[in-house]
């Protein structure tokens, strides 16, 4: 296995390939392009991204790039599918609570003062109007939406399927947005290391995963205070304030990557409650969480791609 | 030894044939057996019984004990 790593999205990055060394050279060169050209466009913290032009834009037509279309419609679908629990017009709580800013700046600069709860939002994300043919967007006026929840994610399937072209196997994982393509030689999954998000060095399982996407979303990294008070960056849209979830982390396993991301993010807001009625037999979804004592548990297939015994990691 | 054979048969004959039609008596007399069933106390459902399409529950998992980072997959979660 040939491995590259560097920083994008604010986040480490790492690619994971097999084949012949020169092509898979190329392939992370490609895997790189594609995640760095996906982030000028999907960043909101870039006032000359394509996301800030269409945040800019709303009550207007915009004629969006493939790679932002296919993300909205993606967030659509999925906004449908967790009955708005992942939700990215939450844009303005996020700033209201601090997160106006690249993380780096706000734990270095401080965050912005809180300046009180905001009023409802003028008009719900499932209001957007798309078009497909053109690649039209239209968000209600007054609407802002923030990407950052699965932009990751749907960057590292594309950059993973790129590399894919010069690999016999990969795998991109942006952040704890990871995405495989193929199986390693001699093995018939990936092992990756579940994390503690109570310290990232510990180990709690070791998954076997199948090719396809794993998303981790948690409340316990992205934090910070504001005016004295602890913040994180997930917002509960139904509330329009940080969740207070049971679980600190999610691991969601699913075959496409917006989907693993949007459920873990589903699934850390409605916790162990509203679980069950966002997943079902019927989904090819698995999921893992943490608890605060850092006890693990998961859904009804989660033992299969868990590691048993240490002889094979 | 031929003296008391004959009488010996009847009697084992006799014995036979009351322990037999005795037993068929006691039987026909006996309560009938209830299918298990019928037998089982009927209980109220108040609420419907779960199906094959019910969303699957959650089960508590082991976590492995400490490793050292070598030992360990490249790959991880890494929570965002």
């Amino acid at each position: 296995m040939i491995y590259d790593e560097f920083r994008a999205m604010n986040s480490r990055i790492v690619l994971a390939a097999e084949g012949r060394r020169r092509d898979v050279g190329r392939g992370f060169r490609a895997a790189r392009a594609c995640l760095t050209d996906g982030e000028a466009r999907l960043t909101r913290f870039s006032e000359e991204s394509e996301l800030s032009r269409l945040n800019r834009s709303a009550g207007e037509w915009f004629f969006a790039s493939e790679i932002l279309f296919g993300a909205l419609q993606e967030a659509l679908r999925l906004y449908q599918r967790t009955g708005g629990l992942f939700d990215p017009a939450i844009l303005e709580a996020l700033e209201g609570f601090g997160y106006d800013k690249s993380l780096d700046l706000v734990r270095l600069e401080g965050a912005s003062p809180w300046e009180g709860d905001l009023p409802p939002l003028p008009a719900r994300f499932d209001e957007v109007e798309l078009r497909p043919e053109t690649r039209g967007v239209r968000l209600p006026p007054g609407l802002r939406l923030d990407l950052g929840g699965i932009a990751k994610g749907w960057l590292a399937e594309q950059s993973a399927r790129q590399l894919s072209e010069y690999a016999e196997a990969c795998a991109v994982n942006a952040g704890g947005d990871l995405f495989a393509v193929g199986v390693p030689s001699g093995d018939g999954a990936w092992p990756i290391g579940l994390e503690d998000p109570r310290d990232e060095q510990r180990v709690l399982a070791v998954l076997k995963a199948p090719p396809g996407a794993v998303a981790t979303s948690s409340t316990w990294k992205r934090r910070w205070l504001q005016s004295g008070m602890p913040r994180h960056h997930l917002i509960d849209p139904r509330t329009g304030r940080p969740a207070q979830t049971v679980w600190l982390s999610v691991t969601v396993l699913a075959p496409n990557a917006a989907t693993a991301e949007a459920m873990a993010k589903a699934l850390l807001i409605a916790g162990p409650e509203g679980a069950a009625s966002l997943t079902s037999v019927e989904d090819d979804l698995t999921f893992y969480a943490v608890d605060a004592d850092g006890r693990l548990s998961g859904s009804s297939r989660a033992r299969e791609f868990l590691h048993v015994g240490m002889d094979r990691i | 030894m031929a003296s008391w054979k004959t009488p010996l048969r009847v009697l084992v004959a006799a014995g036979s044939l009351v322990g037999f039609f005795g037993s068929w008596a006691l039987l026909a007399h006996a309560p009938k057996p209830v299918p298990a069933v019928a037998q089982a106390p009927q209980v109220e459902i108040d609420r419907p019984m779960p199906d094959l399409a019910s969303p699957p529950s959650l089960q508590p998992l082991p976590v492995l004990p400490a490793l050292p980072n070598f030992a360990l997959p490249r790959l991880r979660t890494h929570a965002s």
